[in-house]
């Protein structure tokens, strides 16, 4: 089981954290979620997650702030973004500031296991 | 005289007749001397005959009369004419009486004066009276000229005959003059006809005269004056000329066009804003009411009102509240009132008054009171009901736009969930073996989040629906927890930190809950936006509930924006005041229209710390609402 890479989940909301991880066991990833930001950078997970999959909009630090955190820490783990706010303007910035991908709520399975294998590609 | 006395028994016969002569006989040389005086002359005197002689007759006369009777008598005597004056003589007792002097001449054949025979006659009673009656006459023009005020005595014709020392002041004239002068003149040509038909059937008739009319003063200004005029009769009854007395009105009538006119512009008053007054006794039911009062209710103006009569056209629904108003009235209490009236002309009309005890007359109370027909306000009130409703719709169209975002994100959240547990759910049952137990679990949550996503809706619904406006006792805190939940992601979005203190045991308020949490949900944004540039410290947002004075609830919500500047707090909660970019500016002022429609106050004040609290005050109860 160790050789399955690890994806962390951090989403303030519990729809998403309670059926994403059950899904990604499926398509044979390890999987451990947060229910903030501040509670994945306090974990010790950091260094071993190959996939970041984050929430933007979360109450305290924002996903576009962990992102600049990792950064700064020099962690350059590959992030896909999802939001429930669809702004076609969001995803074209969110890739030029380094994001695998930004898939707005609800998204596909297809989608979701494109934008892990891109992310995959990356690392 | 001689040759008449040359007979004793004719000169006893002759003294005799001379002697009873009702007066005092005497006869004169020519020179003057007396002669003779007969037995009168010497019983009134009391002197005799031979001390009255030649000249000592003179002691009897006045000695204020004498010179005069001396110096005309020579005269007289020398024309030789009878003559008469008047003259005192002293009585025996040393009083005097006026006497009538009369002398007559005797005269020869060759026409020479023989003799001078005289017969003085008692006319001292006579001349009293002539003086009393000169005085009398003397004394009534001193009185009418000397009159305090306007008074004239006319003859038949009208010709001025007395006259104060105020009429010649007034009219401007000198007595010849007035003397020549009609009265007419001076009357004012509009009040002329009158005047003369008053004035005609007084002389025809002899009747008093009376009439008000004004007169020309000498500087030609007109004064009103009350002018009475009264025949001035003989003993026989015939009219011999008019007294007249003017007296001046002109401050009374001026006081009294003033007082008319005061009285027609409070009658205008009351006609143009619907405002009758009324003056009661309602236990000997007797009312008196302004003629406003009477249009109002359509009854014939001046008509008998009973309370009766009002109970008759009181709107059916409102009998009771009109009867228990009338009820607490008998007991001598001050009456605000309400009702409708169904007129006799089948207008529905509602009445509003207000009635206070003045006195108490033998322990009835006395009302005086007010009512007003504010059909057109309430009408007019409807129809502001009814704008302020579509207002109020307006801006929850426009907070519908701002909503469609948060929709979308509530939505989608347990969207996201259903989608992915579906998914997971085929991979689990395609899987060989299947694993039915997690297919199981993940069915389980789909439907779970499909639930949820139908709560969002439903929550949204209920917010956007254009429900009639409805008061019904709502949990304050449960409305407030809806528009948080809505509202959430938005607030996140924004990095608004919501920190709710919702009260235990918050007792029901009265509300319409979607308009309540459309106030809300207006107060949370405005927080949100004014913290939209404080990046210095937490973007701390708190919802507070808490029972208020009152017997009201309160809900407030702090920021720690910019706050407000004093100059601005007035106009926070005028339409389309805004301090954002891109605001509408209806915001509150909308709020305020509804929280007012709640019988409750929206108000704002800035923190002691940074920023704003913006806050309402609702009514528990409709019992609430009366005791405020």
């Amino acid at each position: 089981m160790n050789s399955r890479p690890l994806v962390s989940v951090v989403d303030d909301d519990e729809s998403i954290r309670e059926s994403l991880p059950d899904l990604l066991n499926e398509m044979g990833f390890a999987v451990q979620v947060f229910s903030s930001a501040e509670e994945f950078l306090a974990s010790d997970f950091v260094g071993r997650t190959r996939i970041l999959v984050l929430d933007i909009a979360m109450p305290g630090m924002s996903g576009l702030e962990l992102q600049e955190e990792l950064m700064h820490r020099g962690h350059r783990v590959p992030i896909v973004f999802i939001t429930a706010h669809k702004d076609d303007t969001v995803r074209p910035a969110l890739i030029a500031r380094g994001a695998v991908e930004c898939l707005f709520k609800p998204f596909s399975e297809t989608a979701l296991l494109s934008a892990l294998n891109a992310a995959l590609r990356v690392a | 005289m001689e040759e008449l006395l040359e007979g004793t028994d004719v000169q006893n016969d002759l003294s005799r007749v001379v002697d009873a002569l009702p007066g005092l006989v005497w006869t004169a040389l020519p020179d003057g001397d007396i002669d003779f005086l007969n037995q009168r002359w010497c019983e009134y005197t009391g002197l005799s005959a031979e001390e009255a002689q030649g000249r000592g007759w003179q002691a009897a006369v006045h000695p204020d009369d004498l010179h005069l009777l001396l110096e005309r008598w020579p005269s007289e005597m020398a024309g030789g004419a009878r003559g008469e004056m008047e003259a005192r003589l002293r009585r025996f007792d040393g009083g005097y009486r006026w006497f009538l002097f009369r002398t007559f001449p005797l005269v020869d054949a060759s026409g020479q004066i023989e003799k001078w025979c005289g017969m003085n006659t008692d006319i001292d009673d006579r001349r009293r009276r002539e003086k009393n009656l000169r005085a009398i006459e003397t004394n009534y023009s001193e009185f009418v000229e000397s009159f305090p005020g306007l008074m004239v005595t006319m003859t038949l014709t009208g010709q001025v005959e007395l006259f104060s020392a105020d009429i010649l002041q007034y009219f401007g004239k000198t007595p010849d003059e007035l003397r020549n002068w009609q009265m007419s003149d001076a009357v004012h040509p509009d009040d002329l006809p009158r005047v003369i038909t008053a004035f005609t059937e007084a002389v025809t008739t002899g009747k008093p005269y009376c009439i008000e009319h004004r007169c020309r003063r000498a500087d030609g200004v007109y004064r009103w004056f009350q002018v009475r005029a009264l025949a001035v009769r003989d003993k026989d009854g015939q009219i011999t000329g008019w007294y007249v007395v003017m007296s001046d009105i002109d401050d009374l009538k001026h006081a009294e066009t003033e007082l008319r006119r005061a009285y027609d512009s409070f009658a205008d008053a009351q006609r143009l804003s619907h405002t009758g007054s009324f003056i009661t006794d309602l236990v000997g039911d007797d009312h008196n009411w302004s003629v406003e009062a009477y249009r109002i209710f359509e009854f014939e103006p001046g008509s008998k009102i009973s309370v009766q009569r009002i109970q008759e056209i009181i709107h059916p629904d409102d009998l009771p509240g009109f009867q228990a108003m009338i009820a607490r009235g008998m007991s001598g209490v001050d009456v605000n009132f309400a009702f409708r009236i169904v007129t006799f002309g089948g207008a529905v009309k509602h009445v509003r008054g207000i009635a206070h005890v003045v006195e108490t007359v033998d322990g009835r109370p006395m009302f005086v009171g007010a009512l007003q027909d504010v059909t057109e306000t309430m009408v007019a009130e409807e129809a502001l009901n009814l704008a302020r409703s579509e207002l109020a719709h307006v801006a929850r169209a426009a907070t519908l736009s701002t909503f469609t975002a948060s929709m979308a994100h509530e939505v989608n959240q347990p969207l996201s969930g259903i989608i992915t547990n579906a998914s997971t759910c085929l991979r689990m049952l395609d899987a060989d073996p299947p694993n039915v137990d997690g297919a199981r679990e993940t069915a389980r949550r789909t439907i779970r989040d499909g639930n949820r996503a139908s709560d969002v809706i439903a929550r949204l619904r209920t917010l956007f629906s254009s429900k009639e406006f409805t008061l019904e006792p709502l949990d304050l805190n449960d409305a407030t927890r809806e528009v948080i939940a809505l509202s959430l992601s938005e607030l996140q979005r924004d990095r608004v930190i919501i920190q709710s203190e919702l009260a235990d045991d918050l007792p029901p308020a009265l509300g319409d809950r979607v308009q309540l949490q459309l106030v809300i949900r207006n107060l949370l944004r405005n927080a949100s936006d004014a913290m939209a540039d404080v990046d210095d410290r937490p973007r701390q947002l708190t919802v507070r509930t808490e029972l208020d004075e009152g017997d009201r609830v309160r809900l407030s919500v702090q920021d720690v924006g910019a706050g407000f500047e004093p100059q601005n707090a007035d106009k926070l909660f005028a339409p389309f005041f805004t301090t954002k970019v891109g605001g509408m500016g209806i915001g509150l002022s909308v709020s305020r229209s509804i929280i007012e429609s709640h019988h409750g106050r929206l108000s704002a004040a800035s923190n002691e710390g940074r920023g704003a609290t913006f806050s309402f005050s609702i009514p528990r109860s409709l019992e609430a609402v009366e005791t405020t």
